[in-house]
């Protein structure tokens, strides 16, 4: 079936908007479904989660009913009974309903990524909504049960003996009453009839009731309004009332489109016309309970809990695939969606904009300052010049004078009586660019402020809380602890932290590999662990939190950490290093990270994925980032994530080489030396240096990337950078500082240039390239290692 | 313009959302589902009304409603909500305006709060799924 093909008739294929808010709402109430059954699951006694699953549910039900995915709509039904069930207390959470109720929202995932992608889901849902019924109270008893539920048998009897005598009209003594109670007035009987198709048909006689009370007064209903109150369905219902208003308006005000169906009244008198009415179309029968409790009172499954121990058997690799599948899935999905952005954060830009608005304002006011210095300065020297000119003319005057016997003093005093102004004649034009100069730096350094807090506030609007990515692991570690026998408390701290978005979504999958990780290889059976005296249940710990312009995200475990031996040993058969090499545990740890280096193939040889940790690493590097571990043999192992806040930008060290300018990204520097060429050793035909105890292989950045650059002179300035275990210094001619710069992808054919990450323009214009430091360190190590290679089999 | 004197305008009717004097129709939308806001604000617009504001509960709308009054013609209300639910808003909206308009948005199944919203002033109710017809109906009807 085609999407379009499908939609009602406000959602035209152009109304695409809808359809991805109902997508992106549809998902939200995913979550909070799994979310809350993973909380109930601890505390079933949580009544918050109940609600909210419930209404997350329900909202989803109405939503997918609209956008007209029927089977979805279906399906949450059916789960909304069970949840209601749950809500009123008549059904206890137990663990094989989380099972069951878990793996419907797993249906329901699917059913959305299948109308994502324009499909419907066609898989039978059939047995898991059989055994969401069996959960219900009754399902065991017999379909009878459940129907009665809705609709007692003893009420139904009763209504049926009770509107077999309202057929017959009223009895002489309730006409008496009416009339007393209208006091004179007349009395109109409205007899309304209901369509039984409306899909709330149970509503109606309340509908109409709660109208003509606006009417009138209402002195009695057949049936009655306790009656009506109940849910089910009254083909038709007289209602007894003292009108004020006009017949026409009555009759108007009662007909409702869709629920009603014919409205006639009467005039109740003497002679009972409207009895006769009535006994000859004798339509009140026994009350046709409301639809909706027809459909559930189906028969009930003969084969619960077929599921729920499915679930139990599936293996480890199915999960995990299971997961990555849906994740990856999920992650097409997500690219190019909405991002929800608090409107505090808009208005504080908005407010942000106008000042900038009011800033330029001043600037032109400045300018126009400028302006009339500048033309007052001209005219102002216009004058001083012809002053001078004066001045000079007179020179032979006074020559003159003076020859002919005025004194010296006498023409001091003539000339400073004429010409005096000449000193102050700048001064007031010197006065009012001061005072301008003076706003104009103060505007700017306004102009300063406003644009780094637009700055921060366009990067906040891409700020999301890194809870969305955390508050997918419950499910995941829930699974895997299940499938792996182990009990799992985990802990999640500081989810409010905020991310860049294009980060957050980068972060999940090295995220799920550490607690993977963490889960498989860490923490051990409850057998074991009890054996080391540690309590049963294992620990797991996803803290985020801010540090400067950098989160820190660790994943830790109480797990038996890692065995260094064992990593030594690995590394060694590898060949990743030398058996002479002395490891710090430091590195140790670090080498689990190389590629090649997959934990679950050796050191604990519990069958696992294998997803090599090298995964990890790079996708962190990828977003700037680093990665680090710490472990205690046998206390717990823990991986510690540092990114930039932001992608867009990263505080970068300048440093000049030649000519150019080169960015390095601070994250990666460990630090600066500056050192004379006698310092520089070789050892395999490398350059290295030493710093404290390490040695550490040098990188002239000018070889590298074929600048010209005098290599003589005194001293180098060396940028010690790395990442993780490895570290290598950059010979730079000279060190600029730092700065924020931001980040420009390079495009078309630059893109593949090894060593450089992207470029950013600098204050005064010029353009200055990147440095990707893992790219260098691999290219260093590969050649450092085809050199070994090479000189072992030339050796050989 | 030229072509309102060649062609006889078919479509004589005017939106519904229009009174008489031509001013909108202002609508407060309370609803925590954002995507319900979002289609009944785009059936209503589509027709001339101006939805004023939106609230994402009880809680909210009931607030709202008390900001904007008078300057409100009617209030759709969502019954299922977090915080305070469509019924108990519609109480306190009854409660500070007794003229308040007040249209139920119910999921199926939800016949007893209808009933009991009905009973305790609001106009009418909308079981969802929504569309345009009837959401327009049901606004139009309570507004006269």
């Amino acid at each position: 079936m085609n999407l379009e093909l499908v939609m009602s008739d406000y959602l035209d294929p152009n109304n695409e908007e809808l359809l991805k808010d109902f997508f992106g709402e549809a998902q939200s109430q995913v979550d909070v479904l799994e979310q809350n059954v993973l909380v109930l699951e601890n505390d079933p006694t949580n009544k918050d989660a109940v609600d909210e699953i419930f209404r997350a549910a329900h909202t989803l039900k109405g939503g997918s009913a609209t956008v007209q995915m029927f089977e979805l709509a279906e399906f949450t039904h059916g789960v909304e009974d069970t949840l209601d069930e749950i809500r009123s207390g008549s059904v206890s959470l137990t663990g094989p309903l989380v099972d069951v109720l878990l793996q419907s929202i797993d249906v329901v995932k699917a059913m959305l990524e299948e109308r994502l992608a324009g499909r419907v889901y066609d898989k039978d849902v059939q047995p898991l909504k059989d055994t969401l019924k069996s959960f219900l109270p009754g399902a065991a008893k017999g379909a009878a049960k459940a129907s009665a539920k809705k609709a007692p048998p003893k009420s139904v009897a009763k209504a049926v003996s009770k509107s077999t005598a309202s057929v017959k009209g009223l009895t002489e003594y309730e006409v008496l009453e009416l009339k007393e109670a209208a006091s004179g007035r007349r009395v109109h009987r409205v007899s309304v009839s209901f369509d039984e198709a409306n899909p709330m048909n149970s509503v109606g006689g309340i509908q109409v009731f709660a109208a003509l009370k606006a009417l009138g007064t209402v002195l009695k209903t057949i049936p009655e309004f306790d009656r009506l109150y109940e849910d089910s369905y009254w083909p038709v219902v007289d209602y007894f009332c003292l009108l004020d208003k006009d017949l026409d308006t009555v009759t108007k005000k009662c007909t409702i489109r869709e629920v009603t169906t014919s409205v006639e009244i009467l005039e109740v008198g003497e002679d009972s016309a409207d009895t006769v009415k009535v006994s000859e179309a004798p339509k009140v029968a026994a009350p046709v309970p409301a639809s909706v409790s027809a459909v559930k009172s189906s028969p009930a499954d003969a084969e619960p809990e077929v599921v729920a121990p499915a679930v139990e058997e599936e293996s480890m690799e199915k999960v995990l695939d299971r997961r990555e599948a849906e994740h990856k899935k999920s992650n097409a999905a997500n690219s190019g969606s909405i991002l929800r952005v608090d409107s505090k954060r808009i208005d504080n830009l908005l407010n942000l904009v106008s000042e900038t608005v009011i800033n330029k304002a001043t600037f032109n006011q400045i300018s126009t300052h400028f302006g009339e210095i500048l033309g007052d300065l001209q005219s102002t020297s216009l004058g001083y010049k012809d002053k001078l000119k004066e001045l000079f003319d007179r020179f032979p005057q006074y020559v003159d004078e003076v020859q002919k016997g005025k004194s010296v003093k006498e023409l001091k005093k003539e000339i400073n009586e004429e010409f005096a102004k000449l000193f102050t004649a700048f001064d007031p034009v010197e006065g009012r660019l001061k005072s301008t100069v003076g706003i104009f730096r103060g505007t700017s350094q306004n102009l300063g402020r406003i644009i780094g807090e637009l700055h921060e506030g366009v990067l906040r609007i891409r700020m999301v809380p890194i809870a969305q990515i955390f508050s997918r692991f419950p499910r995941l570690v829930r699974d895997l602890s299940k499938t792996l026998n182990k009990k799992i408390n985990l802990v999640i701290e500081g989810e409010e932290t905020e991310l860049d978005k294009s980060v957050i979504e980068d972060l999940l999958d090295p995220l799920i590999h550490c607690v993977r990780n963490s889960i498989d290889h860490g923490i051990e059976s409850p057998e074991n662990r009890l054996a080391a005296g540690k309590s049963e249940e294992g620990r797991v710990v996803m803290a985020a939190r801010n540090e400067g312009n950098m989160i820190i995200i660790e994943i830790g475990d109480d797990g038996r950490g890692i065995d260094v031996e064992a990593v030594k040993k690995k590394a060694i058969d590898k060949g990743l290093i030398h058996p002479s090499k002395v490891l710090s545990d430091v590195e140790a740890f670090n080498l689990i990270f190389e590629a090649g280096f997959s934990t679950a193939a050796s050191i604990t040889n519990i069958s696992g994925r294998g997803v090599g940790l090298d995964v990890v690493r790079k996708q962190i590097e990828k977003l700037n980032g680093n990665v680090s571990i710490w472990s205690e043999r046998g206390k717990g192992t823990k991986f510690t994530i540092k990114l930039p806040l932001t992608l867009a930008i990263i505080q970068g060290l300048l440093v000049r080489v030649g000519t150019e300018v080169y960015a390095i990204p601070i994250t990666s520097v460990v630090d600066s030396h500056r050192i004379k060429p006698s310092e520089i050793k070789i050892i395999d035909n490398y350059e290295v240096f030493n710093v404290r105890k390490d040695v550490i292989s040098l990188l002239r950045l000018n070889r590298l990337f074929g600048i010209p650059s005098d290599e003589g002179n005194g001293y180098h300035y060396v940028v010690v950078v790395g990442s993780g275990d490895k570290k290598m210094g950059l010979i730079v001619d000279s060190l600029i500082g730092e700065e924020d710069v931001v980040i420009k992808p390079l495009k078309d054919r630059y893109t593949a240039s090894p060593g450089i990450a992207g470029a950013t323009i600098l204050g005064d214009g010029k353009v200055s390239l990147i440095i990707d430091v893992s790219q260098l360190l691999d290219l260093g190590m590969r050649n450092e290692r085809l050199e070994r290679q090479r000189r072992e089999s030339r050796t050989r | 313009m030229k072509t309102k004197v060649d062609f006889p305008t078919i479509n004589q009717k005017d939106p519904d959302g229009r009174r008489p004097d031509g001013s909108s129709y202002r609508v407060l939308v309370v609803d925590d589902s954002m995507f319900v806001t979002k289609q009944i604000g785009q059936i209503l617009t589509s027709e001339g009304f101006e939805v004023v504001a939106t609230a994402g509960d009880g809680e909210q709308g009931v607030e709202k409603y008390k900001e904007l009054f008078p300057n409100v013609d009617l209030v759709t209300m969502d019954i299922t909500m977090p915080k305070m639910d469509g019924v108990t808003a519609l109480e306190k909206i009854m409660e500070f305006d007794k003229n308040a308009k007040v249209v139920m948005i119910s999921a199926l199944g939800k016949q007893d709060l209808v009933k009991q919203s009905l009973l305790l002033g609001a106009k009418n109710y909308i079981v969802k799924p929504l569309d345009r017809t009837k959401v327009l109906e049901r606004v139009v009807s309570s507004l006269q």
